[in-house]
């Protein structure tokens, strides 16, 4: 991460330069992208999320505070429109064996490796809270320290719901026999 | 049995974030207890599988989509947000920027092509102030527009606490438009052919009721020059 650069950025969305908006977007549009396809697994609503990510930074470039990581900021945000997004499905996650759900997503867009579409299967059937953590290590490759800030959680709060997290992957996965 | 600390320390390490001197403690610990080797080794696959899921690549038109949907104004972004709220990019899409140096006060929206299947207005005055929602009202005043860029109508509708200017427009060809309201100027570039023909419609929320009597001037520009000049009388509603 180039937290200076980010800073920097912003400063100059906030004087109006377009091209340091643009540059966000291609520096955050895959990881924004992959927290909520890994959150949702749909990839449509991912790609909504996304979008409404980047329309809540560019709204609230003013309500932003330097003092935290930039890619913190925007981060939480991807995760609270994932979570809104599966508030608004009303109805239980998806469990494993639908298949339907997995061809539509993870095999389309994550891509056709079978290894995927498990680990994606096992990640949908523990709960968005431990999910997220998974994400934000896994998928981002956060520090505990990044993920507390993401969260707004101290670090051994985040420790302890990571490794219940795993301990849940890892059960899932051995059920789906990938490991 | 494994020790809370040495759990914590096993998951540290898996991840890099386990001091030396840690290691080291730990590094005997493991050879002391088969358990939690174990729970090493599979946290280890764990994170091997995990770490070897690929990223995906975003969709090819989330870029633009994400740019369309955000026109920057030529200065001062964020520090006079917008006050939408976009909760559904499906539909919503912020449309427009405002000049530089003014109260923003405005938003747009663009509601979608098919009247039908889409918003209308009162959906979204209704979803901006829930308090004060724009009736399903007939419009206070409406122009026609009858360009060779541009055909179709512009509306306006009115309440207590807002105006909301909608654009029904088949256009032909990019357009710019001016608002002229309370002394500000909103001006917004998203009107454009509809990809698959037809009208397209947008609403441009004014904040307040404004004064009655007073007017609404709208301008049309093609390549910057103004093509069609016209206003909207702010009246009472029926």
């Amino acid at each position: 991460m180039n937290e200076d650069s980010d800073g920097l950025l912003v400063q100059r969305c906030r004087g109006g330069d377009r091209r340091a908006f643009e540059t966000l977007v291609d520096r955050y549009q895959k990881p924004v992208f992959n927290a909520a396809l890994r959150m949702l697994r749909n990839p449509e609503d991912a790609r909504d999320v996304a979008q409404t990510v980047f329309l809540k930074v560019f709204e609230h470039l003013a309500d932003y505070d330097p003092k935290f990581r930039f890619y913190s900021w925007i981060y939480r945000i991807a995760l609270n429109e994932s979570i809104n997004v599966l508030d608004r499905r009303h109805r239980h996650e998806p469990i494993a064996g639908d298949e339907v759900d997995d061809r539509r997503g993870a095999e389309d867009e994550v891509g056709s490796m079978q290894t995927g579409v498990r680990v994606q299967r096992a990640l949908m059937s523990i709960k968005p809270e431990y999910r997220s953590v998974i994400v934000l290590k896994h998928f981002l490759e956060l520090s505990y320290d990044d993920i507390g800030q993401v969260l707004g959680l101290p670090e051994k709060t985040v420790k302890s719901r990571l490794f219940t997290a795993r301990q849940l992957l890892k059960d899932a996965l051995q059920a789906g026999g990938t490991l | 049995m494994i020790e809370e600390k040495y759990i914590e320390f096993i998951h540290a390490d898996v991840d890099g974030e386990l001091p030396d001197h840690d290691r080291a403690e730990l590094s005997r610990y493991l050879l002391a207890n088969p358990e939690a080797r174990t729970l090493r080794d599979e946290l280890r696959q764990v994170c091997t599988v995990l770490d070897g899921v690929p990223s995906a690549e975003p969709p090819p038109g989330l870029r633009a989509s994400i740019l369309e949907a955000v026109h920057l104004p030529a200065a001062r972004v964020g520090s006079t947000p917008l006050r939408a709220s976009v909760s559904s990019p499906h539909r919503w899409r912020l449309a427009a920027a405002f000049a530089g140096g003014l109260l923003v006060s405005a938003i747009a929206l663009q509601l979608g092509q098919d009247r039908e299947a889409g918003l209308d207005v009162s959906q979204v005055a209704g979803t901006l102030a829930s308090q004060d929602p724009v009736a399903r009202s007939e419009p206070v005043d409406t122009i026609q527009v009858s360009l060779d860029q541009a055909k179709g109508k512009v509306s306006l509708f009115r309440s207590a606490t807002m105006r909301v200017v909608e654009f029904d427009l088949a256009v032909q060809q990019p357009l710019e438009v001016v608002v002229m309201h309370d002394g500000q100027e909103a001006r917004f570039s998203g009107l454009g052919p509809a990809v698959s023909g037809g009208n397209q419609r947008y609403a441009l929320v004014l904040e307040g009721a404004g004064r009655a009597g007073s007017a609404i001037g709208i301008r049309f520009l093609a390549g910057g020059a103004e093509i069609h000049r016209d206003e909207l009388e702010v009246t009472a509603p029926e």
